[in-house]
């Protein structure tokens, strides 16, 4: 669990604790997060995401423990949060304004004004598929139109870290694939994204770095293939002859396969490899959580 | 400020675009102003009578028994023309001094008893009525009409005093017969008439003629006036009502303004916008600055639209347009504050319901549903307390109450703590997160 292993780091968390009252939210969490890279941030509800992500950009103040943007301190002056995109999880558009207002609008709380502002928003609406759309009232928007122009909101400052919590949030897969897709063009652009969210299929594909969170703690950090080995459990070899299957756990299924493959009586083999979920429920419990 | 003025530009631009809150702001004004303006020239006036200033030039008995009389019953809220000076010495107001009260509202109408009232009154049908002069706004024609009434009422009053008590009237008679005697300049026929009239008063009395609003102040037979009233037009700057139906309009535009802000940063709350607004580079101070800019700005830009709509279309002449602009702004300042302390609310539906209530009810006891020249003493007092009366007292001053730079300070002082306070104290009470 090397946190540290990436020289040029553009978001460090040390030593981070936050209660409510009695109830500890994030208790001793540190972890670094480099150029360039889209890590994921998984947790079950109540696990400490949004209380993290607050306090990484500002929003809440941390008990103890530090937030550095870039080497350039806390992100509690304005400044410095101007360097981060945040796109939160609950949709926070101006339904009465048009796409193009809300982008215009949060552009200008980002410095931008003028010819630079317009063209900005423009560009932004063609990145997530809204340039159609401009003029329209966010009101009038479908969930996935919506959530793609909560992202586009985050990305208009053109931000070096965006901060994406649950961005593909209840949307069809069109909208989905765009987000992701665009996910995918700002890490080849050299954007650093910290997504958050419970599809993890989503965090298996796209993050190059995942770090697993549980009642205000770090649990596992590290990337898929290196979570999955350390966490995931053993393969499991499904073995069918006719009406019956036989499960074989093993460190390594194609040493199964060539005796089930021998044997006449095989109808079928299935190989269940661990996967990111794996890891998640093996570290955070099958227990239903509020 | 490129993010305050952004916030703020916002701010307008959404209100703009919600036609309710639109209406409460600018089209629930307009109606209260021009329905009441319309009504308010049947105003009836007093509940708990009218006040008035008398002055007594004649200082005689019968014009200090008259000024009692006047303070007998509810009528009338009578208040001596004496006015304590700062120095703790006593001034008695002149004429002037009184006509200048009315002006500005502080009294609804000023009496003067000249000298001679009291001769006057000791004449009974022949020769000049004992006169009152009244000074009352011309275009308060009902509570005009009410006060001319009421003093007619009171002289006829002491007619009857006169005619029940024989002792008094048998004074009265003679004294007016030797008047009559000692008059040469009165017509033969009407000494002819009057002589033996009052000679045989007691037989007479029994069937006095109903004739009391004859013409002419000649005392011929045919009828006689007990009272002349003069009617001095006091032209309070508010020369039609809707000079006082506009400041309570308004009034109700900055009530609207400062729910429909308040309730809107409740919203940015509750609806994660503010979330976004706190993680980008604008402060804290920025954002609460940008909503109470915009709070500002609506509310100077609907007073000063019904203001020039009022000017123009209800002929409503301020006084004085910088005093009234001084006025505005310190009205949009205070309920910017207003704004602010709706805005502690945890929810849109709790600033929504108890923020209006809160508002309604400083606007029942500020004036702005019942005039607060006609609330009654306690109501007038309880006042004082809400940011209302002042908002209105303020308009009023620069709008027909002629206040002077010195007069506006006081109302256009508090407005400007109320805003301050409110403001201080919402900013710190505000709940930055909706957890």
């Amino acid at each position: 669990m090397d946190a540290f292993r990436y020289p040029a780091r553009v978001l460090t968390l040390t030593n981070l604790r936050k209660s409510f009252g009695r109830h500890v939210a994030v208790e001793g969490l540190s972890l670094s997060i480099a150029r360039g890279e889209v890590f994921g941030f998984l947790g079950p509800n109540g696990a400490g995401k949004t209380t993290s992500i607050n306090m990484a950009v500002g929003l809440l103040t941390p008990d103890s423990g530090t937030v550095d943007l870039d080497g350039r301190g806390p992100p509690t002056t304005p400044s410095v949060r101007a360097a981060i995109g945040v796109a939160p999880q609950a949709l926070a558009l101006y339904d009465d304004l048009s796409a193009a207002e809300n982008l215009m609008f949060f552009g200008r709380l980002y410095g931008l004004s003028g010819a630079a502002l317009a063209a900005r928003a423009r560009h932004v609406l063609g990145l997530v598929g809204l340039e159609d759309r401009a003029r329209g009232r966010a009101s009038t928007f479908s969930g996935g139109m919506k959530r793609r122009l909560n992202l586009a909101v985050a990305l208009m400052p053109d931000p070096p870290l965006l901060l994406l919590d649950e961005p593909t949030a209840g949307v069809d897969p069109q909208s989905r694939n765009n987000i992701l897709d665009l996910v995918r063009t700002l890490r080849e652009q050299g954007r650093t994204v910290v997504y958050t969210t419970h599809y993890m299929e989503e965090a298996q594909k796209l993050c190059d770095r995942v770090a697993v969170i549980d009642r205000g703690r770090l649990l596992a950090l590290g990337t898929v293939d290196e979570l999955i080995t350390m966490h995931g459990g053993r393969s499991v070899v499904r073995i069918e002859r006719g009406t019956e299957v036989r499960r074989v756990e093993t460190a390594d299924p194609m040493l199964e396969l060539p005796a089930a493959l021998a044997d006449r009586a095989t109808t079928a083999v299935h190989i269940d490899r661990p996967d990111l979920e794996s890891v998640f429920l093996n570290l955070t419990g099958r227990s239903l959580r509020d | 400020m490129q993010r305050v003025l952004a916030i703020a530009g916002k701010d307008v631009r959404l209100l703009l675009r919600d036609r309710g809150g639109l209406f409460f702001t600018v089209g629930l004004p307009l109606l209260f102003a021009v329905f009441f303006g319309v009504v308010s020239a049947g105003f009836t006036g007093a509940a708990e009578g009218i006040d008035v200033l008398v002055i007594d030039e004649d200082h005689t008995d019968a014009s200090r028994a008259f000024v009692d009389r006047l303070k007998e019953g509810e009528d009338f809220r009578v208040y001596p023309n004496v006015a304590e000076q700062p120095d703790g010495s006593e001034k008695t107001l002149t004429r002037d001094d009184a006509a200048a009260l009315v002006r500005s509202g502080k009294r609804s109408a000023f009496i003067v008893l000249p000298a001679g009232f009291g001769d006057a009154s000791r004449r009974m049908f022949w020769g000049d009525p004992m006169t009152i002069i009244v000074g009352v706004d011309p275009s308060q024609k009902a509570r005009a009409g009410m006060i001319t009434g009421l003093l007619t009422a009171r002289a006829y009053s002491r007619m009857q005093d006169l005619f029940t008590n024989p002792a008094i009237m048998a004074e009265q008679s003679r004294r007016a017969i030797d008047a009559i005697n000692a008059d040469k300049d009165m017509p033969a026929a009407t000494r002819a008439v009057l002589v033996p009239f009052l000679t045989s008063l007691d037989t007479f009395s029994k069937g006095l003629p109903n004739a009391a609003h004859a013409d002419g102040a000649g005392g011929a037979a045919g009828g006689f006036q007990p009272v002349k009233i003069e009617t001095v037009p006091i032209t309070l700057k508010k020369s039609n009502p809707y000079s006082l139906t506009f400041p309570q309009g308004i009034l109700w535009g900055m009530l609207g303004a400062a729910a429909g802000f308040g309730i809107s940063l409740v919203a940015e709350r509750t609806r994660g916008t503010l979330m976004r607004l706190r993680a980008s580079p604008a402060s804290p101070l920025e954002i609460l600055a940008g909503k109470g800019l915009a709070c500002f700005l609506v509310i100077v830009e609907m007073a000063s639209a019904l203001l020039i709509l009022a000017r123009l279309v209800f002929g409503v002449v301020p006084t004085s347009v910088p005093l009234l602009a001084l006025a505005v702004v310190s009205c949009a300042l205070c309920f910017v504050g207003v704004m602010m302390l709706m805005s502690m609310f945890k929810t849109e539906a709790a600033a929504g319901g108890g923020g209006w209530a809160i508002l309604l009810v400083l606007a029942m006891i500020g004036g702005g549903m019942i005039p607060l020249e006609i609330m009654g003493g306690f109501l007038r007092t309880l006042s004082t307390f809400s940011p209302v009366s002042w908002a209105i007292r303020a308009m009023e001053g620069g709008l027909w109450r002629d206040f002077t730079l010195q007069q506006m300070l006081l109302p256009c002082g508090i407005l400007i703590g109320v805003g301050i306070i409110g403001t201080l104290v919402g900013a710190a009470g505000f709940r930055w997160s909706a957890e």
